[in-house]
Parts: C-alpha cells; structure tokens; sequence
C-alpha cells in the first residue's frame, strides 16, 4: 500500500521555471527510499510540497491520503521532517529543542528523542551552535523521531556529514524505521551510504521521474557496457541504452536496460547516473548555438 | 500556551528583552524617583497662598523646583518616550522576521501540526512583556507629571497627552504589532526594522490627523480673552473668528485684497475664539484612541498570522 503518492505534479517557480513537472509517484509503506538527482532536480521541492511548505502548480499529492494543501495540519502529524540546511536554533540547548518540540507537537515523545541522543553521546546540555555538522544532524533526526510519525522525509541530511557521522545517521534511522515499521524517503547525492541503508530508488532529473524501483530491482534489470570513448554502442534487441557516461579511467560506460551480453552488473552509481545522464537536456551542437 | 513555550519565546529573545528591559526599567525606576525627588521639592502651601507677592525664601524653592522639574523632565522623559517606541519595534520585528531568515521556522513549522500554536506561543509571551513594561513606563510618566504640575489634575488634563499613562503602553502595542506584521512580509530583520519604522511613522502620523478632525467635531469654542487654557488643563486646537452671523472662520477665510481680520490698529474686526477640548475629557479621548490603537493592533497581528500560515519558510 502506498502511503506517500503524487498525481501528475507540477511546481512552477515565476512564468517559465517548473521545478517539477508531470511526475507520478507512490511510495510503498514500509520503504525506505533513496530519491537522488543532481542539483535542481526537484528534490527539495517534492519533499516541501509533502510537508506542506510549497504548494504544487499542478497535480496533487497526498500524505496518507490527506494532502497537505487541504488539510496541512493532518498530513504534518503523520510526518516526520529533517530539513536541508540545519535548522536549530543556536541559542537554544539540545534540551531545550526537544521541550519545544514537546510544546509545539501534541503527542510528541520526548523520552525517544532523548534516548537516542544519549545512545550518541550527544549532551542535551549543550547549545546547538556548540555541535559539530554531525551532532546538529543527529538532534535534527531525533526530532523527527521522537514525532513518532509514520513517514520521515529527509531532506540531504547527509550533505555536510563526514563518512562517520553519515554511517551513524544512517544506522540510527534504518534502526528506528525498521523498529516503528515506518516509511523513509531520504534525499541524498551520497549514493554509496544510501545503498545499504534504502530498499528502493527513485532518480529525479530536471524536475522529472527517471527511475522509481527497488534497488535490487533495478540492479537486476540494468547491465553496463564499456564502450571506447567516441564510439556508438548499438543495443541488441531486446535492450535500450539508457544513458551514457565517463567512466573512473576515461572509458565510456553506457547503462543498458535488458540484459546485454558482455554487459555486467551496474553499482548503484553507475546505475543512478545512467538515468541522469539520460535525463539530461541535450546541449545544442556548436553549429547550432552559433545559428 | 505553556510556561515552557514563553520560557523558550523569551530564550530565544534574549539580548532584545535585557537590553530593552534594563533601559526601560531603568527609566522607569529613574522616574519614580524622580518624581519622589521634585516631590520633596514643592513649595509648601503658604508659598502657594501668597505666589503674586512671595517671599524670598518661597522665590527660591519655586526656582528650586522648575529647575529640577525642567532639568529631570528633559533627561528622563525624552529618553523614557524613545525606548518606549524603540521597545515595540525592537521586540516585534525579531519574533517572525529573524526565525524567517535563520530558517529555524523550517524546523519549528514541520514539528507544529498548527502554525498558530507556534505564533501564539512566539508572540503572545512578547506582547505581555511590551505591555507590562510600556504600562509601567506609563504610570511613571503620569507620576511625573503630576508632580511637576501640582496645580493640575493630571486626570483632567491634556498636559503631555500621548507622552503619559496608558496611551503610552497602547502606542507601544501598536507599534509592536506592525512590526510583527512587517517582520512576517518581509522576513529579514534588519530591513523590517527600517520598514516597521516608516509604516508606524506613517500609520501613526495618519491616526493623528483623523483624531484630529474628530476632536475638531468636538471642540468647544471659548472667548479668547478668557483665562488661556495652557494652564488650565484644556487641548487646544486652534483660533477662530466669529463672523455676524454666527460663522466660525479660520485666517484663511479672510482673501488676499487686503481685507484681514484686524483693523489698522491692530484690533480684530470679530469676536475671537478658541477651539478647545475642555481637560474633563481627558481620560475618554485616552481610552478612545487606546481603543482604537488596540484595534489596530489585533488587525496587524491578524495579519501576520495570515501571512504566517500561507507563507512558505524559506
């Protein structure tokens, strides 16, 4: 059953700037998903929209069947948020987040929110502009938790985290979601962390859905072939080259949906950036631009 | 509300309600005492009784008395007036405008099922501290002047309206709340601060010329020979001729063919009066614009509450 979905939605910035457009979503209860894309893809936006910052310019979307344009206040008591940049308050101690946290969310349990700062040796004494990237990280998602909420959006939480700190986030939020049996949808541009802590996949790409799987389904359904730079790669039948990109050594690598033969399984990486490298816009040959 | 979200409210605005706080509780304890001092210093009775042929002794403690009135008033009264404005503004632009742009709105806004719940919870702790300290400010002045005008009922007198009582604390509100507004347009402190500025300026300056012509629909027309009204307690508003039938003109009635309202002498041509509105009007010409203040205050708080549970955090 999905519990986080969207129906043809589209957000315009000004006259011309849809930062997305047209994407169809649902997100299964239970999950815990990866959406990934680069820069502008619409990842913040999307998660905005389910928590009722950004109203979408077309479309709807819907938090547990309620949508949160319509009803903001039932849908944000079945969420749980981590925003992109830290949001804490520096004057304010870890303590004293969590007894505003109490103040400002009915049902909210402090007791989670505290037990999990103390399992990371976090002081609640401590004010948050005294804590490291990975501490304000840390208080951020015990918020989240302690909402006791159903789903947790988490907006690039790994972002400015060091590999440590981002293996602990992801160990602490695996663990809380399978024990509450709860649903995740984590945005991230860190692929390797997010490939032992997701079950599935979903790539944005210039405001658009380019993938939307599990992540051993996709594996299973995608090969890589290495081309040499500069020459075509014609996909036998059956399959469809996905996208092509630069390999680590200068080769070039082309994701291939089907099987291939010569084609070998594709890391999650390379499989996330086949599709952004599918939805890419085509720039314009140099005869063209010149025209 | 709870004590832990006012507790919080007050945390997070810390520096601005010391800072405010000990200025204006300072002035406020300054004018107390003040007003205790230029107490101690009215001439006594038999000065009073006998004012047109005093004594040495009587001449040197009413000097003795205007010069600390005068000398007191001006170091604390003006002072005591700026804080009070600069107190609503200071602690009405932060509450929204600041989280707005630290983006801790995106925090509080995601943890809060009810946006009013947060606004509440920010603003309300805020209002009570401007109205405890500006009524506070208020009762100060309004000692003071009735020390410093032992002649007057203070009560009953528009000596130093607006600059005493609870008009003070009204204005304070005011001001606070289009500051909180302004704050949650524009959501960054510094330009709310020069906009919430400029907007009460104007605001006020427009309430001042509609009570105005209200009071001028109100005023009572007095001789102008009779006992002047600076002294009396009375607002005055303005001088008027008497035409013969009746008519009351200003000097722009009179055109420019020379015919003005005084003869080559020097002596007025018609009866001369004086707009008033006598001083037992005072305390409901007070509460009718703190009422009206108040008004205008719940609107521009309203206000921002709209603009809160549309806007999106940054």
């Amino acid at each position: 059953m999905a519990i986080l979905e969207t129906h043809g939605i589209g957000k315009r910035y000004g006259r011309r700037l849809w930062a997305l457009r047209h994407v169809d979503l649902s997100i299964p209860d239970g999950s815990i998903t990866a959406l990934v894309g680069p820069n502008g893809s619409g990842k913040s936006t999307l998660l905005k929209a389910w928590v009722g910052f950004e109203r979408p310019s077309e479309g709807r979307l819907v938090v547990d069947g309620i949508d949160p344009w319509r009803d903001r206040g039932g849908a944000l008591r079945r969420i749980g948020y981590v925003p992109q940049a830290p949001s804490l308050y520096r004057e304010l101690t870890v303590e004293e987040h969590v007894a505003m946290a109490r103040t400002l969310r009915p049902g909210f349990d402090a007791s989670i929110a505290r037990r999990r700062l103390d399992d990371l040796e976090i002081p609640l004494g401590a004010r948050a502009d005294a804590l490291s990237g990975g501490q304000q990280a840390q208080v951020g998602l015990a918020l989240a938790l302690g909402a006791r909420a159903p789903v947790l959006l988490l907006d690039e939480p790994l972002a400015s985290l060091d590999p440590l700190a981002r293996r602990e986030f992801l160990h602490v939020l695996v663990d809380a979601v399978r024990a509450d049996g709860a649903t995740a949808l984590l945005s991230s541009h860190v692929i390797t962390d997010i490939e032992q802590a997701c079950d599935r996949l979903l790539v944005l790409g210039g405001g658009r859905k380019l993938l939307d799987l599990s992540i051993a389904g996709a594996i299973a359904e995608h090969a890589i072939v290495e081309t040499d730079a500069g020459s075509r790669v014609s996909p036998p039948s059956g399959a469809t080259i996905v996208g092509s990109f630069p390999g680590p050594a200068g080769e070039r690598l082309s994701l291939v949906r089907g099987s291939v033969p010569g084609g070998r399984t594709p890391t999650l990486e390379e499989l996330v950036l086949g599709h952004l490298a599918a939805g890419r816009k085509p720039r314009p040959a140099a005869a063209d631009r010149a025209a | 509300m709870t004590f832990d979200s006012a507790r919080l409210t007050f945390r997070l605005n810390r520096f601005e309600l010391i800072a405010f706080g000990a200025a204006l509780g300072g002035l406020v304890v300054a004018a107390f005492a003040a007003s205790a001092y230029v107490a101690s210093l009215t001439p006594g009775a038999e000065c009073q009784r006998v004012f047109e042929s005093t004594t040495i002794e009587c001449q040197r403690a009413f000097d003795a008395f205007n010069s600390a009135q005068q000398s007191v008033g001006g170091l604390l009264m003006a002072p005591l007036l700026l804080v009070v404005y600069a107190i609503g503004l200071f602690l009405g632009v932060p509450i929204v405008a600041r989280e707005l742009e630290r983006g801790t709105v995106r925090l509080a806004w995601s943890l809060a099922p009810s946006r009013w719940r947060w606004y509440v919870a920010r603003v309300l702790p805020m209002l009570v501290v401007v109205v405890v300290l500006t009524f506070a400010a208020g009762v100060a002045a309004d000692r003071f002047f009735a020390v410093s005008r032992p002649d007057l009922d203070v009560s009953a007198s528009f000596d130093g309206y607006g600059a005493r009582g609870g008009l003070l604390a009204a204005r304070a509100v005011f001001i606070f709340a289009v500051a909180v507004a302004v704050g949650s347009l524009i959501g960054r402190a510094l330009p709310s601060i020069i906009v919430a500025a400029l907007v009460v300026a104007v605001g006020l300056w427009g309430g001042m010329q509609v009570h105005q012509g209200i009071l001028r629909s109100e005023a009572v027309a007095v001789p102008v020979n009779q006992e002047f009204v600076g002294g009396s307690g009375d607002m005055y508003l303005d001088q008027q001729f008497v035409l013969p039938d009746g008519t009351l003109v200003g000097w722009e009635y009179f055109g420019s063919d020379g015919s003005g309202p005084y003869d080559e002498l020097g002596n007025s041509k018609y009866p001369e009066v004086m707009l008033i509105i006598p001083g037992e009007r005072y305390r409901f010409v007070e509460a009718r614009e703190a009422v009206a203040l108040g008004v205008a205050s719940i609107l521009a708080l309203l206000l921002a509450a709209g603009v809160i549970t549309r806007r999106r955090p940054g």
